[in-house]
């Protein structure tokens, strides 16, 4: 069983978390719920599109750049079985569940 | 909120993580202000439209014509404003504006793309246009079965409520779950009525009877919801806050 690398990291898992609660989420309201650096987060937004995990939406706000994420169905289907693996090898390891 | 690995036990820590979809999801279907500031706006314009026109009467029958043309002119003014904020989408825009301005720090989600908010402002508008229309005839109903001015609540609750009820049960993972309760205290203000409680407004306030029950109820509901988003927000950066201690690999 192998744990998916690119939602293990915490700022990754952090991401894909917020937006499995949303349709979708923009730039600037990840950037202050999760308290990361501008350069982070899209290099964090980057690597989860090219996992197939996002999809990212360019427009413009007025004159303003505005940059949307949503998840997607794979990307639900990754983090799903990502916490099914992680349960698992907590279990495995016999790591107290509290 | 800095995490703390040593007090922290990696269940807890996993526990906190599995609750970001919950209060994200609620933060964004809470998120109201700028129906707040649409609500208000409405209340303004529907009571500049109202309370005119009952003292506007008065006005007449007094024989008072500078009270009357002021009166009309309020009256005017507040319904080509409705018309402008409600029917136009310049007007639409503007109130959007004015509401989003409060979110322009914290940045925006939401639980529809805008493709599927365009089709529900559609829709809801349709609904609003709809309810107006039976509000609008309520009205002569009322004259015309020779009804106390009283009843005009309770009647309104008998369309409005089943239509609102039909349009959430459709919609109920989209909008606002506080909606509904708007739909209860309305009712309720309806039961009360009927049942004799000495909560109608009667002569020149009469108009009161409606307006308080429609827009006082649903602000009320729209600023707990708002407050419930705020602290939703709250739970969600202490879940989801890094603090800046995520470094790419």
């Amino acid at each position: 069983m192998e744990i998916d690398k690119v939602i293990h990291e915490p700022a990754r898992l952090r991401i894909m978390m917020i937006l499995q609660g949303v349709e979708e989420a923009d730039f600037n309201f990840l950037l202050n719920t999760l308290g990361l650096t501008r350069g982070n987060l899209s290099r964090h937004m980057d690597k989860l599109e090219s996992a197939g995990y996002i999809k990212i939406k360019k427009s413009f706000n007025g004159k303003l750049p505005y940059t949307s994420y949503q998840i997607m169905k794979k990307g639900l289907g990754a983090l799903e079985q990502y916490w099914q693996n992680l349960d698992q090898v907590r279990k495995g390891s016999d790591l107290p569940a509290e | 909120m800095k995490n703390k690995p040593a007090e922290i036990s990696p269940g807890q820590e996993t526990d906190k993580l599995k609750e970001i979809p919950k209060w994200s999801r609620r933060y964004a279907l809470y998120r109201c202000f700028p129906a707040i500031v649409g609500f208000i706006l409405l209340g303004l314009l529907f009571a500049g439209i109202a309370i005119p026109a009952r003292f506007a009467g008065k006005a007449s029958a007094e024989g008072n014509p500078v009270q009357y043309w002021i009166l009309m002119t309020v009256m005017i003014i507040s319904m080509l404003l409705l018309i402008f904020f409600v029917l136009t989408p310049w007007g639409r825009k503007i109130t959007k504006r004015i509401g989003n301005s409060f979110y322009a720090q914290e940045g925006c989600a939401g639980i529809t793309d805008p493709e599927t908010i365009k089709k529900r402002e559609r829709k809801g508008m349709l609904t609003g246009m709809m309810i107006g229309a039976c509000v609008g005839a309520t009205m002569p109903f009322v004259m015309s079965f020779n009804l106390s001015e009283k009843y005009l609540q309770p009647i309104a609750a008998g369309y409005c409520l089943p239509i609102i009820l039909i349009g959430w049960f459709f919609q109920k993972d989209k909008v606002n779950p506080l909606g509904v309760l708007w739909v209860a205290l309305f009712g309720l203000h309806a039961v009360l009525i009927l049942t004799g409680a000495p909560i109608v407004f009667t002569g020149d306030w009469v108009a009161l009877n409606m307006l308080i029950p429609m827009f006082g109820y649903g602000a009320i509901s729209l600023i707990i919801a708002h407050f419930y988003s705020r602290y939703a927000l709250k739970k969600l950066k202490a879940s989801a806050s890094m603090q800046e201690n995520s470094n790419e690999e």
